[in-house]
């Protein structure tokens, strides 16, 4: 049912791909807004607030705490994401596949993985801020286990922890740890890439091509 | 400081992309906002547990469980705290620094920056929503095996 409003290049598109749709259907239910849609996608964080209510009846100096942080932690995320959100719909609209698959895809060779390392040095922000960069980048068809390291480093050597790390713990260690990351980057993409051909990935996000379809739905 | 960064940069691109073609930003910006809302759900949870967790756990205890008297228990209290919680890397950086000189070991300093980073179970549904559910798994388990491995090489080269 779903397929039918797809165009029929992109049918063909999706039936060229191996893994299952039932995946696609499930998340497609999603995108409709309905307001019982939104209560079940932010039970979470009502009951989170209900737990905040429970914890501010039983200690309200521990609730003030929570909220505190609960702020501060909101605040380093809205610096962060929404900017994060507007370059991937940039790359999305201006950076063609071939360009990506060119430099970060299959057959980039190490190159390409030193290119997703140093993206993932320098780009700031936790690394939570790199799982939309990352699914874009899969999606343009950039190799996975450059994504992988692309993550990795991202997590634990980004540029702005290393100058922390040195000036809290020390050069020296932050060096080595900087050093064994990058190694452990590099063959964490290797076994993740050698896993997923033993065992294809079969829900695979980044494929979901909804997005622009469900855009020129509502335009 | 990051934030304006960013915000400059995410805002100089989109003017940019808006002067050469206004309908791919427009996709762009959809794009964008369409992404985030649909993680917003998750990214609000994650915030709200992590400030219900820091609450709960105040970061006294982390200098009790991890310090010099913690022993063998260091490194794994270390390992577990470092890859459940999500403590943002300006609070965490100069709280390792504290225990360090405190007189936690450099097994423990080592593991507790490398779980932190590396593996985030809190983060793990955000993962999921974006990466999939195998990929983040494998992901998050290697990281698990790798942090170790990381602390136990810089812990023997360090002490």
């Amino acid at each position: 049912m779903k397929n039918s409003k797809m165009t029929p290049k992109k049918q063909v598109e999706k039936n060229q791909e191996s893994h299952d749709t039932h995946v696609h259907n499930k998340h497609h239910g999603h995108s409709n807004a309905g307001p019982r849609n939104i209560l079940r996608e932010y039970r979470m964080v009502l009951l989170i607030a209900l737990a905040n209510v429970a914890l501010w009846l039983f200690s309200p100096l521990k609730a003030g705490l929570s909220l505190n942080t609960t702020s501060s932690v909101f605040k380093e995320m809205l610096m962060i994401l929404p900017p994060m959100f507007v370059f991937v719909g940039l790359i999305d609209q201006w950076i063609p596949k071939e360009i990506i698959h060119k430099y970060v895809g299959k057959d980039s060779g190490f190159k390409g993985t030193l290119i997703t390392m140093s993206l993932g040095s320098l780009t700031v922000g936790p690394l939570y801020a790199g799982f939309p960069i990352a699914a874009m980048l899969l999606k343009k068809g950039a190799r996975l286990s450059n994504v992988v390291a692309f993550l990795t480093v991202k997590a634990a050597a980004e540029l702005p922890l290393l100058l922390m790390e040195t000036k809290f713990v020390g050069l020296e260690f932050a060096l080595w740890r900087l050093a064994l990351t990058f190694a452990s980057a590099v063959i964490m993409g290797r076994i993740v890439e050698a896993v997923a051909q033993k065992w294809p990935l079969t829900d695979r996000p980044w494929d979901r091509e909804d997005d622009l379809e469900h855009i020129s739905d509502i335009s | 400081m990051y934030g304006l960064i960013l915000y400059s940069l995410a805002i100089g691109l989109t003017g940019w992309s808006f002067y050469r073609d206004n309908e791919k930003t427009k996709n762009a910006l959809k794009v964008a906002l369409r992404s985030f809302v649909k993680i917003l759900p998750t990214m609000l949870a994650i915030v709200g547990i992590t400030g219900l967790v820091l609450a709960i756990i105040p970061p006294e205890w982390i200098s009790t469980y991890l310090g010099e008297q913690a022993g063998i228990y260091g490194p794994i209290s270390a390992g577990l705290i470092g890859s459940l919680t999500l403590i943002p890397g300006l609070v965490a950086i100069p709280l390792v620094g504290t225990i360090y000189r405190q007189g936690a070991s450099i097994y423990t300093v080592a593991i507790f920056i490398s779980t932190l980073t590396m593996v985030g179970i809190v983060t793990l549904p955000a993962e999921i929503e974006q990466l999939g559910k195998k990929l983040a798994i494998w992901r998050n388990g290697l990281s698990l095996a790798f942090a170790i491995l990381i602390a136990l090489i810089l812990g023997v080269i360090f002490s």
